[in-house]
């Protein structure tokens, strides 16, 4: 059974690491036919391309936006859920059916053309359009996420700390931030996964004015410089993969200043 | 004369009427319970009474004054839920200090009170450990000592008991029932145990379906009511003497 399980890991970590390794080879060659064992041509041609062109801009820039794009999602999220559990009103059944938008935003969207109605509506407001553009892609999951959360644990510690003698600021922030934490942060990579990964949205309705990392880094997947592409690749998973560190980073910090 | 009164309060949600036309008196000191079945309506009482909940009408009233729009950090009651509601990621000692802490007491009082606590519940052991690291009984001490550290006017006890064994449910009646004499803290308990109301309780108000249906010392309800739902939900009740009751066959001893 050990070897079995062994063998497993190997092979699901393998699925994992030999496309990241394969990337990082061909970030520093240009070439590798498939006679070869080896790459050949090394060169740091994509590292120079990138960070000599406005890209790494465009690329940090995306990071930040998606950022705001997932914060401001998350806030939201976190108001609206608590509306829905600590009150009762007429049609929150109805309500709570935006929940299952999440399964038809994106193609409907598309479908009917809403994205041209933006478009239309704001043309001078590009920037700003886009941003709400993705909150309205990437709210519905983060509120999923929070929401369940919520729904499961309920508010009652807060009202037991307010209860003490907490207003409800410090229950918030005493209370609410570290027992949700593990939830905020989940919701939180969620939308900033979606706002970070939106091709269409940013092609439809920024067209050039609003230039997101996803699509100057399409052009190159779909092309056959996969020396380039491959970097691009690697800097789109490294920057995601800051932002997860940074939010386990928060997380724990948070929780490690409390048991302190 | 009372203390905490309420006074016709109603509570619906949507066309549910969740309570209606609710009136009790409860006397300063006094261990006071609301017996009742499940669903009848016996939490939303006390969050309306801690602030949680907004009544559709009527008042509360704590020492002469209506403290319906007071804020729930200003109300100086506190419930102590039916799940404990311990916070997960503070240490016994944190929890029993919370209510000390954002109150800002002095440091100093903030150590005596929470010592007497802990030799009063003999607690000391566990100071350090996390609430998931206690047991059931362990959690509702811990819970009781943290409402009882910022000295409330009123205690709100929400089922206390659910979840203990047997023989821990009777130790912590017993002790519940001694802080409560010793400290002479105004103490309203909700619970569908009919034999937790009439061991702890003065007086004993029996709630069904959002109503009041009556309000009587635990020797009165001892008689038969003539109220069918009352008479049914208590069974037969004999009063030996001395202040003991029968319940089928088993025999208690009324506060």
């Amino acid at each position: 059974m050990k070897i079995l399980n062994k063998a497993l890991t190997i092979l699901v970590m393998s699925f994992l690491i030999l496309p990241v390794v394969s990337m990082l080879i061909w970030s520093f060659f240009t070439s590798w036919t498939t006679e070869s064992l080896f790459p050949q041509n090394f060169s740091l041609v994509g590292f120079i391309y990138f960070f000599r062109s406005n890209d790494w801009i465009i690329a940090t820039k995306s990071v930040l936006f998606s950022l705001m794009v997932a914060l401001v999602s998350l806030i939201l999220s976190i108001m609206v859920s608590r509306i829905f559990v600590t009150s009762n009103f007429k049609y929150k059944t109805q309500l709570e059916s935006i929940f299952y938008l999440p399964m038809l935003l994106p193609v409907v969207s598309i479908c009917i053309g809403s994205h041209k109605l933006f478009l239309s509506l704001f043309s001078n407001m590009c920037g700003a359009m886009v941003f709400v553009l993705h909150i309205y892609f990437s709210l519905p999951y983060a509120f999923k996420m929070v929401y369940s959360y919520y729904a499961l644990w309920g508010v009652e510690q807060e009202q037991v700390a307010r209860g003490l003698g907490a207003n409800k600021y410090q229950a918030f922030y005493m209370i609410n931030i570290p027992v949700y934490i593990k939830g905020y942060v989940a919701s939180f990579i969620m939308a900033f996964i979606i706002s970070y990964s939106q091709y269409f949205i940013n092609f439809f309705i920024g067209d050039s004015n609003f230039v997101n990392f996803s699509m100057i880094m399409t052009p190159y997947i779909s092309g056959s410089n996969r020396n380039i592409a491959s970097l691009y690749t690697l800097m789109y998973i490294l920057y995601g993969i800051i932002v997860m560190i940074m939010c386990s980073f928060i997380e724990k910090m948070y929780k490690y200043n409390k048991e302190s | 004369m009372s203390f905490l009164e309420l006074k016709n309060i109603y509570y619906s949600v949507g066309n549910n009427h969740i309570l209606k036309d609710i009136n009790l008196n409860v006397e300063e000191g006094q261990f006071f319970s609301i017996l009742g079945p499940s669903g009848a309506g016996k939490t939303t009482i006390f969050r309306i009474i801690t602030g949680a909940l907004v009544p559709d009408k009527g008042q509360v009233i704590l020492n002469n004054s209506i403290i319906n729009d007071l804020p729930m950090e200003k109300k100086e009651i506190i419930m102590v839920h039916q799940s404990k509601q311990l916070f997960p990621h503070m240490t016994v000692l944190d929890n029993i200090q919370f209510g000390m802490k954002v109150r800002k007491y002095d440091k100093n009082s903030i150590i005596q009170k929470t010592d007497d606590l802990l030799n009063l519940f003999n607690m000391q052991p566990h100071i350090k450990k996390y609430p998931h690291q206690l047991s059931g009984g362990q959690q509702q001490l811990v819970a009781l000592m943290r409402a009882l550290a910022v000295d409330p006017k009123v205690l709100l006890l929400d089922e206390p008991f659910t979840g203990l064994d047997s023989s821990l449910k009777n130790y912590m009646k017993s002790f519940i029932l001694d802080i409560q004499k010793r400290l002479k803290i105004t103490t309203v308990m909700i619970t569908h145990d009919k034999e937790d109301a009439f061991f702890m309780s003065e007086k004993i108000a029996f709630i069904f379906n959002g109503e009041i249906i009556l309000c009587e010392s635990p020797n009165t309800l001892c008689k038969k009511t003539n109220i069918e739902v009352v008479d049914n939900y208590l069974g037969d009740i004999i009063l030996v003497n001395d202040g003991k009751i029968v319940f089928s066959d088993k025999i208690i001893k009324v506060n």
